[in-house]
């Protein structure tokens, strides 16, 4: 159960201290003991009095328990860190797989110079233990793309901070499928940004002064947010309304296709007003894609931090994350060349240079943004930055990211939605939201491209009951209506399900470049409910994921447990099949890799049998692996 | 490659500045750990850390330099060991002290590139204030609250200083409405706390500087019946110790009083009448109380269990009033309410609510009374830490001398953005503080008279007329009419190195603008005069009209949920409603450094103090 948590420890000494920590923590003073009715105790109530002032017992009461996942650990993760375990949550998980450079010393404070060489979630942990003993801090250096949904879905919160698109795009899609809430971060010097995707529905309380007309429910407050629940609430003599808002997000993969708010793009002066940062982010991240060619190399995981300015790879080192599992002893066999494929941008090489200076001025007019408003300044300036670490802007940023998440536990204050950009030139930080759903007019937000729709050769013929909408993502990220089949599926097999508009076939466009390796997305589609009766669009949001690693190591493909319900209620008969999942295209034609499709939804009975039996179906060199061998041990423990 | 390669990409030549910089930092507190983090890792390379704090359990939820083992270590000194090492290679000095030393004078602060304030108090914000603008050293002011943060950048002459808009005064609230006609529970919070707590356990009301009994003739007869209610409950507390004690207490202001007062009937044709408790009636119901009930401080007690608090607490007060007494000689001692006493709580929680019930007021959990009680701010870590790194983002614009660039920055999320910000404004003409001549003043504040600076300096030397006044910090100490003090000297005045001194100029036509002396005391030979200007003086006269009050420039975007500046702002403008000037209680203690003080600038921008 633990083993996986035994490289963790690099010795024996830390692991006491690990126990030493757990046994303060159930024998402190007599007031440790808990409170009749509360399980809060008194001493954590002065302990973290200032804050209970602010946000109340109940909502610290959900961050107590709270086991939040921490994927790399820089600066700007560091200040997550330390944020999020003073305010005293459950534990905290933290997976790195790279070693303290010299440079981390800048503006990580976790780390010393003693430290350099050691894996940086180790030598980071045993600091941040001590800032708060009751928080329980465990690291791993597991990777992340081989563990089931299960993983994900012991966490309550997925943080991944300053990783490779590819890799936040992954790492999203599997909190997705286990229903965990994500946020990603990233740090470049003067600039930065907070993704987040808190899944299809997250409700959340605001208290305001009752206003002169009562707030109705199912008020839409935009294209994302709806109002679910109004109570009201005496406080002294003033009647306080309790609002319970939900907020439907997005993968941070559409994110980034999608275009800016319609009542933006129609307001030129607010278009003026839109950071050019939001442009280089997505320049960047186009910029990493196109630099994964040939010359990438499988990273085994998609983790690990971006060479700056190192464009070959080290040596393909295909350990496959079965044999270094089999290793825990060793923990440094578990450690490739975490060299992503895709790069960044030198500021000294001019090739790079007019690349990116090309690809920012294509984003910047794809987001119908004014020409002028990015100019060769701000771009050499934010280049300058790239990849650097300075203290005030992760402070600001870290600062953001743990209240967000502290926000979304205790289902509190409107959450950012979706992508903040901070410019700490200018002092901006502006939140963009970029979204695919389209308001109640149910016209906009479609992306030129290719229309997807297609169903993997497995799926058996539609009814043709459902008209939906298909955003697929191929090789030129399309959206498009089409008819689209109910599916039936075939018990205990996994099977490519999509109960709304299919998932496009994914070799290519989401494969990020990556050989054999990345992030696939399987493709999206939100329902048009026959419910409704008119041609609105559904609020149900699926989403398949595929995930491929290396050879013959079994990749995730699943839909979106609430595609399954939404599934049950219109065809009964195809429950179990739709268990077995949805989304999985074949990818990585020609490189021998082969898809597993895994089932996530609740309930699924015999995922590894089927994995084994697309493998052998589709013909591929697939090799299916028990899904219980690297299951981390809950993190609450 | 290395700790500085990050600092040296980002920042250019700005970073050669930077670690060549001599810097301050007043309070270690919640904004300033943070900082300090912030200075160091940016590679500062000269950072002195002022505080006078120690360190407390509630610290710690975002202190995050401070850990369980520091509680009742200096801040400072602290702070100083956790942060170096995070950068070995910056020299760090810490500070024990209160930054109002005469040690820290004009010179000490001229020996800065840039002061930060990360301060919890008025009083030592505007000390600095001050400070930077007589040593002519930008400063960059900072303050949190919950969720909401605001950094400020201020330059003598270029931008508006702290003081150039009114800040919000404590709420205070007339006698009448917290010993006879309490509506709010804070009504009778403030009564348990200033009016109940101090006549048993303290300096009774007649002898307490905050207490302002004035009458006038609508409340004349009401105070002088208070006063004899104080007078009834003073006589009682001659018993304090005695097992009658709580009983007598009881009876006297939760029955007797209360019956006094429900005789006036003209207070209660629009109000409800109080209605009286009885100690007897009450005591029989008790018997089930579990002892621990006052360590629930997350309920809402019931009548009963406030009784059994109310008793027990003032027992356990009484006993340690007498210990003090039988190891004392000398002024009989007293016992000061603080909101970390856990009897004084109890006493106060339970008090207030028993009044409470009185009076059909909705009563409070201990919990919530201690908020109220000890004017609590909520903090957090994350606020403090953002707050902070825009501090730094800030100080990068000043020590790049492009001040057009820095901004006035609030944290107010809305749908749109996490921060607001607007430019820098001008300072206003007509502050008291910065809207000013200053000079040094060098004196020999041993020999020199005030009278040597009132005629000799600032009528011959300076050519002011009759009508002028000389202020301290506590007002006047010469005008025409205040003579007394000519003769004395500075240091019989109490005026020492690094007081200031303002010159209000009251002439009809032309009045110069004020002229403020920062001292610095030296000592100069008897052969000359005992004060002296350390260079020629050319004082402005005032404007003839006065210029309105500054515009509001509000950020633009508030398409907020949560509520952003604008709604911050038209709340502000409630709570700065006239008040009247006599027959107010003061809640606040500013002689306590765990109270805190909020404040509301003209423009809704809440700036908070955070402990």
């Amino acid at each position: 159960m633990n083993s996986s948590d035994a490289p963790a420890a690099s010795s024996p000494a830390e692991a006491n201290h690990r126990a030493t920590v757990a046994h303060d923590m159930t024998s402190n003073t007599a007031q440790e003991q808990q409170l009749p009715g509360q399980h809060i105790t008194a001493d954590e109530i002065a302990l973290y009095d200032r804050q209970i002032r602010l946000w109340g017992v109940k909502a610290q009461e959900q961050i107590r328990t709270a086991n939040i996942l921490l994927v790399s650990i820089k600066a700007l993760a560091s200040e997550v860190a330390k944020n999020l375990v003073l305010a005293g949550i459950g534990s905290l998980t933290i997976v790195d797989p790279e070693h303290v450079t010299e440079d981390d010393l800048g503006a990580q404070f976790f780390v010393t110079e003693d430290d350099v060489g050691k894996n940086r979630a180790e030598a980071a942990a045993p600091r941040i233990r001590k800032l708060n003993p009751r928080v329980a801090v465990h690291t791993h250096n597991i990777p992340l793309t081989t563990q089931p949904p299960s993983f994900f879905s012991s966490y309550q919160l997925v943080i991944a901070c300053d990783l490779p698109f590819a890799t936040l795009c992954a790492i999203d899609a599997a909190a997705r499928l286990a229903g965990t809430p994500f946020y990603a971060g990233g740090a470049h010097g003067m600039y930065g940004f907070v993704f987040a995707d808190l899944g299809a529905a997250h409700d959340f309380v605001i208290e305001r002064d009752r206003p002169n007309v009562a707030t109705r429910v199912g008020t839409r407050e935009g294209p994302t947010r709806t109002i679910v629940h109004v109570a009201s609430k005496k406080d002294g003599d003033k009647v306080k309304e309790v609002v319970t808002k939900r907020e439907t997000y997005c993968a941070l993969l559409l994110a980034n296709a999608a275009p800016l708010p319609e009542a933006w793009r129609r307001n030129r002066r607010k278009l003026r007003t839109v950071t050019p940062l939001l442009t280089c982010l997505r320049a960047l991240w186009e910029f990493e894609k196109v630099t994964t060619g040939p010359a990438g190399v499988e990273n085994g995981l998609g983790m690990g931090a971006i060479n700056p300015s190192a464009p070959t790879p080290t040596t393909a080192t295909t350990t496959t994350s079965t044999a270094a599992a089999a290793d825990p002893a060793n923990p440094t066999t578990q450690q490739p060349a975490f060299h992503l494929s895709g790069r960044h941008p030198s500021p000294l090489s001019p090739p790079d240079l007019q690349l990116f200076t090309r690809l920012a001025t294509t984003k910047h007019s794809e987001l119908l943004l004014p020409a002028e408003t990015l100019r060769s300044a701000f771009l050499r300036s934010f280049l300058q930055n790239l990849d650097a670490e300075l203290a005030p802007v992760t402070a600001f940023l870290g600062g953001q990211l743990a209240q967000e998440a502290i926000n979304v536990l205790g289902h509190r204050e409107q959450p950012i939605q979706n992508l903040l950009c901070f410019d700490g030139e200018e002092s901006v930080g502006m939140v963009v939201q970029l979204s695919p759903f389209v308001g109640e007019d149910g016209a906009g937000g479609a992306v030129a491209g290719s229309i997807d729709v297609g169903m993997d050769g497995m799926g058996a013929g539609g009814t043709g009951k459902d008209v939906g909408m298909g955003f697929g993502i191929g090789p030129g990220m399309g959206a498009g209506a089409g008819p689209v089949g109910m599916g039936t599926g075939i018990p205990g097999l996994a099977m490519d399900m999509a109960g709304g508009g299919p998932a496009a076939p994914m070799a290519g466009g989401m494969d990020v470049g990556m050989q054999n390796v990345g992030a696939d997305m399987g493709g999206v589609d939100m329902h048009n409910m026959p419910v409704s009766g008119v041609g609105g669009m559904g609020m149900d949001m699926n989403m398949g994921a595929g995930m491929g690693v290396g050879t013959g190591i079994p990749g995730m493909a699943a839909g979106d447990p609430d595609m399954q319900t939404a599934v049950q209620n219109m065809d009964p008969t195809g429950v179990e099949g739709m268990n077995a999942g949805f989304g999985a295209g074949p990818m990585g034609a020609g490189a021998g890799a082969g898809v597993d499709a895994l089932g996530l939804a609740p309930g699924m009975e015999n995922a590894a049998s089927a994995v084994g039996e697309v493998a052998s179906a589709t013909g591929m060199e697939g090799q299916s692996v028990e899904t219980g061998a690297e299951v981390l041990p809950n993190p609450g423990t | 490659m290395g700790r500085d390669r990050f600092a040296r990409q980002s920042l250019g030549s700005l970073y050669e500045h930077i670690k060549q910089a001599r810097v301050l930092m007043v309070g270690a507190g919640g904004i300033g750990c943070e900082l300090v983090k912030n200075l160091v890792l940016t590679g500062f390379g000269d950072i002195h850390v002022v505080d006078l704090d120690t360190i407390d359990l509630s610290n710690l939820n975002r202190q995050f330099l401070f850990r369980h083992e520091h509680i009742k270590m200096p801040k400072s000194i602290v702070a100083r060991e956790s942060v170096l090492k995070f950068n070995p290679t910056v020299h760090i000095e810490a500070y024990h002290a209160n930054i109002k030393d005469t040690r820290f004078n004009i010179d000490w602060f001229r020996s800065f590139n840039l002061v930060f304030n990360a301060l919890d108090n008025l009083d030592a914000r505007r000390h600095v204030n001050r400070m930077c603008l007589a040593a002519d050293v930008p400063l960059i002011e900072s303050g949190t609250t919950g969720f909401n943060g605001q950094v400020q950048v201020i330059k003598k002459g270029q931008t508006e200083c702290y003081d150039c808009n009114m800040k919000e005064t404590p709420k205070s609230f007339p006698v009448c409405t917290i010993r006879s006609t309490p509506s709010q529970p804070i009504h009778c919070i403030v009564w348990a706390k200033s009016y109940l707590f101090t006549e048993v356990f303290g300096i009774s009301e007649e002898d307490s500087p905050e207490l302002d009994n004035s009458e006038d003739s609508e409340n004349r007869e009401e105070i002088n019946k208070l006063r004899q209610e104080a007078k009834a409950l003073k006589r009682i507390r001659e018993s304090l110790g005695s097992s009658e004690f709580p009983r007598m207490v009881f009876n006297k202001v939760f029955k007797e009083d209360v019956y006094r007062l429900r005789g006036m009937e003209d207070m209660w044709k629009s109000r409800e009448a109080p209605e009286p408790l009885d100690y007897d009636t009450i005591s029989g119901l008790t018997t089930k109380i579990e002892p621990t009930i006052s360590h629930n401080d997350q309920v809402v007690w019931s009548l009963e269990e406030n009784f059994f608090v109310f008793c027990n607490s003032i027992q356990r007060l009484s006993s340690r009033l007498e210990a003090l007494k039988s190891n004392h000689s000398g002024d009989t001692p007293v016992l000061s309410f603080d909101k970390d006493d856990e009897d004084a709580l109890d006493f106060v929680a339970s008090s207030a609510n028993l009044r409470s019930q009185i009076f059909g007021i909705d009563t409070r959990s201990k919990f919530d009374i201690k908020q109220m009680a000890g004017n609590i701010i909520p903090a957090i870590a994350t606020t403090n830490a953002m707050t902070a790194g825009l501090c730094v983002l800030q100080a990068f614009k000043v020590m790049r001398n492009s001040l057009d660039k820095a901004r006035m920055i609030f944290l107010a999320k809305s749908t749109e953005r996490v921060i607001t910000s607007e430019p820098l404004r001008l300072p206003n003409p007509d502050c008291a503080v910065c809207s000013v001549t200053q000079s040094r003043l060098i004196v020999d504040t041993s020999r020199a008279t005030l009278n040597d600076l009132v005629h000799d300096l600032l009528r011959l030397e300076l050519g002011y007329g009759d009508e002028f006044s000389v202020n301290n910090n506590l007002g006047p100490i010469y005008d025409p009419d205040l003579e007394d003090n000519l003769a004395k000297s500075f240091n019989d005045l109490g005026i020492v190195d690094t007081s200031f001194l303002t010159v209000i100029d009251e002439d009809d036509v032309e009045p110069r603008v004020n002229l403020v002396f920062s001292v610095a005391n030296k000592s100069i030979p008897e052969t000359s005069k005992p004060i002296a200007l350390p260079e020629k003086l050319d004082i402005a006269r005032k404007p003839k009209q006065r210029s309105q009050p500054f515009p509001l420039q509000l950020g633009n975007g508030t398409n907020d949920t949560n509520g952003g500046r604008k709604r911050r702002a038209s709340e502000a403008s409630f709570d700065t409603e006239p008040i009247k000037k006599r027959g107010r209680l003061d809640i606040s203690h500013p002689q306590n450094p765990d109270d805190v003080i909020v404040l509301d600038d003209t423009e809704g921008g809440t700036i908070v103090i955070d402990d």
